[in-house]
């Protein structure tokens, strides 16, 4: 079985390493094939603080076929989806080589959070907000950071979750339609799919208005 | 010496005259047979070689009216040249196999390449570019000489230098990728000089061969593509590890290739594999104009014109439908055939189970099926109770116990009393047919197999041992072609049933099914000959054979004519509006 001693030397070289920044641990002592990474978050990015997990399940055929690594946490980024953390990189999938390893790989997902690739994107809305409104993505994206991937022992985990900064949404809007009388899950998801975020920028506002009133209308009947 | 030599003059001279009466009197024949072996009893040593002569003679004879046939029939020969063959309806196809694909496509443009001499590249280098450029040599020689530098490069080559590819045996070494140590393996490397042992290299190849393209090394950066000759070389390597010998594969067994050639196979819509289970051939369409062909094909979906159905043989001899690719599938059109396909898979297994398992209550028809060993049940809808074996009231049967005595008035069956049953019934009785068919086709094909074998262990005797006027291929050659038109007249009839299963009735079904029957009776008479002749008790199965050869010829013979009778006529009612199908 040269796959458990490939495992097992790469378990106790990512140990002794403690310069490159990523961890791996095993979930269960005596199996070797589900592990879970982590490594924080690169600085100068939105994810700056934050400290990712990487759940990692190692196929039969390892290392002749790639590991199959998602994200744990959750994560606002163009190649990463934000629902179940699936991960578009081609390493892990046709670009894989037997000669790359586990902490190799964790490496280069660190590498992906600090450049994006939006125009190849696994999470279609996430690209868009990316492409449309650098701003407003990275504030959207730091803000997950803060939720989701900020340990338990910063002060800063007590922060109130705001539904519409979540999804990057301009919060007055979310209000304005509120005012109206309508729910504000509904208002949140209408905005979400008709993928606008605020209306910074928007020539023909009240085009815009109209349109979603309309969407608003239809989704609440 | 003498006496055999009378012998044969005897037998020679009945050959003479029933050439002459063959024709019409077959039954005349096989008395003389009956006759010169009667003869023949004191001269028992000779009694066989008389005996053959006999029938090769007859056969002879009997291949002059069975040359008109031979012309009629589907695939009259797989030679390849570049002519096209015609199948039954007038397709013109290209029977293949992937060697001959792999010699006439890479190998003959490997050849011609060579011609060019390009400066330095060894044939490994020549193989490596014209895989890159998809076998273009005119491609590869344009771009060679536009800027060899990099065309090299982008091939994975090394510049002008000699290539340092290499398996050696090294001691103390630990491979990166297993993160075994071994006190001494085999490892390969490219000029790049990366090291990996042999097993974690053909394990990669092995995983990589599957997409058809050239392998780089496994380093990611690395770009040195790995040449056709050492991936061969690993493969023996491996393979040799089970067995002493190592035996190198030729450039036509060479697994990159084939698995390359399979890819530009699926790729292109002008090939398709032949669907005969464990067969690796694939056929051809030769069409001028692609895009009229889809228009061709798409006219196909609902046509009822199944003259225009694509059917094509593969290198192997099996016939299917280039359109939809199933087996030949006449009488039926295609459109026809997908929707039976479909419903079989929906339906038949767990028809079949039912079938098999359960009864119907007498009373409600819900199916039951019998978890006890009592045979006094209680239907759970509607609180019937019957007895398990004869279905009558058990309380009547108490009284009255008749179950275990034979009754010949037995009860007609209840009306039905639900369309639904009615339609299951129906598709029952045709899919039932259909299976069986099925069934009986590789009962068939195991049949003949032994046939095949039992006639060829015979004849290597035969010759082994010397023996003059031997059973010679031409005195057997009956037998292919009889098992192809058993195996083909089932496949048609198999079909029939998917085919009267959608049938409107009419007068003309009618028709359909009395040359339906025709032929199930002569493809059932045919088979139980084959059948007869590997009966355990029978000892002298070849020479059995032989003496049925004119009952199975004509068999044969007449399977054809009628299965041709079948589809010609259910294609020109077809066409004319007199069969209909209905589809519900």
């Amino acid at each position: 079985m040269s796959r458990v001693k490939r495992i097992a030397k790469e378990l106790e070289e990512c140990r002794q390493d403690t310069q490159s920044g990523v961890t791996l641990k095993l979930n269960n002592e005596n199996d070797l094939t589900h592990l879970t990474g982590y490594f924080k978050g690169p600085p100068g990015t939105p994810y700056e603080n934050g400290l990712f997990q990487i759940s990692i399940d190692i196929p039969n055929d390892y290392p002749f076929k790639p590991p199959q690594m998602k994200f744990a946490t959750k994560i606002y980024h163009p190649n990463i989806s934000s629902v179940t953390g699936a991960i578009c990189l081609n390493i892990l999938k046709d670009k894989w080589t037997p000669v790359l390893t586990l902490k190799s790989t964790l490496i280069s997902l660190q590498l992906l959070l600090q450049s994006p690739e939006p125009n190849d994107p696994q999470d279609a809305e996430v690209a868009k907000h990316f492409l449309s409104n650098k701003q407003g993505f990275e504030e959207t994206a730091a803000y997950w950071t803060k939720i989701y991937a900020t340990t338990k022992d910063n002060e800063s985990v007590n922060v109130e979750l705001k539904d519409s900064q979540l999804y990057g949404i301009d919060d007055e809007i979310v209000n304005q339609f509120e005012n109206m009388g309508f729910p504000r899950d509904k208002t949140i998801e209408v905005l979400r799919r008709m993928g606008i975020k605020s209306f910074k920028g928007v020539n023909n506002k009240s085009d815009v208005e109209n349109k979603i009133l309309e969407e608003l209308l239809k989704e609440c009947q | 010496m003498l006496n055999f030599d009378e012998d044969d003059n005897i037998s020679f001279e009945y050959d003479e005259e029933e050439e002459e009466e063959e024709d019409d009197e077959e039954d005349d024949d096989t008395n003389i047979e009956a006759d010169v072996e009667d003869s023949d009893d004191d001269a028992s040593s000779f009694a066989f070689e008389s005996d053959d002569n006999d029938h090769a003679e007859n056969y002879k004879s009997n291949t002059t009216s069975n040359n008109n046939n031979q012309l009629d029939t589907p695939i009259s020969k797989h030679l390849r040249d570049d002519s096209s063959v015609v199948g039954c309806n007038g397709t013109l196809y290209l029977p293949w196999s992937i060697e001959q694909f792999i010699q006439i496509k890479f190998l003959d443009a490997l050849d011609k390449l060579k011609t060019f001499n390009l400066y330095g590249c060894s044939d490994d280098d020549l193989l490596i570019m014209l895989q890159y450029k998809k076998w273009q040599q005119e491609e590869v020689v344009n771009e060679f000489f536009d800027n060899h530098d990099k065309f090299y490069k982008k091939c994975g080559l090394l510049l002008g230098k000699d290539t340092n590819n290499q398996f050696e045996i090294v001691k103390n070494f630990s491979c990166f990728i297993c993160c075994e140590d071994y006190k001494s393996t085999e490892v390969y490397s490219l000029t790049c000089n990366h090291q990996y042992c042999l097993k974690c290299y053909h394990h990669y190849i092995n995983n990589e061969i599957n997409n058809g393209r050239l392998i780089t090394c496994i380093e990611p950066d690395c770009k040195f593509v790995i040449p056709h000759k050492d991936i061969s070389h690993m493969y023996s390597l491996i393979e040799s590890k089970h067995s002493v010998i190592i035996v190198e594969k030729t450039l036509l067994q060479n697994p990159l290739l084939i698995a390359n050639a399979r890819e530009l196979i699926n790729s292109k819509i002008t090939y398709k594999w032949c669907p005969a289970t464990d067969c690796s051939s694939f056929t051809e369409l030769s069409i001028s104009d692609v895009s009229c062909e889809a228009q061709k094909q798409s006219d196909l979906k609902n046509s009822n014109d199944i003259s225009k159905v694509p059917i094509v043989g593969c290198f192997e001899n099996h016939e299917f439908c280039f359109n939809c690719g199933y087996e030949n599938h006449l009488p039926c059109p295609c459109w026809i055939v997908k929707k039976w396909i479909k419903k079989c898979e929906d339906d038949s297994e767990t028809a079949n189970w039912i079938d098999a398992n359960t009864h119907t209550c007498p009373k409600c028809h819900t199916s039951i099926e019998k978890n006890g060993g009592c045979n006094h049940m209680t239907c759970r809808k509607c609180k019937y109770e019957f007895c398990w074996i004869c279905f009558n009231k058990w309380s009547e049967h108490n009284n009255n116990y008749s179950c275990n005595r034979f009754r010949d008035d037995q009860k007609e069956e209840e009306i039905r009393r639900n369309k639904s049953r009615q339609t299951l019934e129906r598709y029952l009785h045709f899919y039932k047919r259909y299976s069986i068919h099925e069934t009986s086709m590789k009962g068939d094909k195991k049949t003949l197999r032994k046939i095949d074998e039992v006639t060829k262990i015979y004849m290597e005797d035969r010759r082994s041992k010397n023996e003059i006027n031997n059973l010679s291929w031409i005195d057997i050659e009956f037998l292919p072609e009889a098992m192809r038109s058993l195996q083909n007249g089932r496949k048609t009839l198999k079909w029939t049933y998917c085919f009267a299963f959608y049938l409107a009735s009419s007068n003309f079904s009618q028709i359909f099914e009395t040359n339906q029957d025709y032929l199930n009776k002569s493809v059932e008479d045919l088979s139980e000959v084959f059948e007869k002749i590997m009966d355990k008790k029978n000892d002298d199965k070849v020479g059995t054979i032989l003496k049925n050869k004119i009952k199975i010829i004509n068999l044969s013979e007449l399977i054809l004519r009628r299965q041709k009778t079948l589809i010609k006529s259910a294609e020109e009612n077809l066409l004319n509006g007199l069969l209909k199908f209905e589809i519900d």
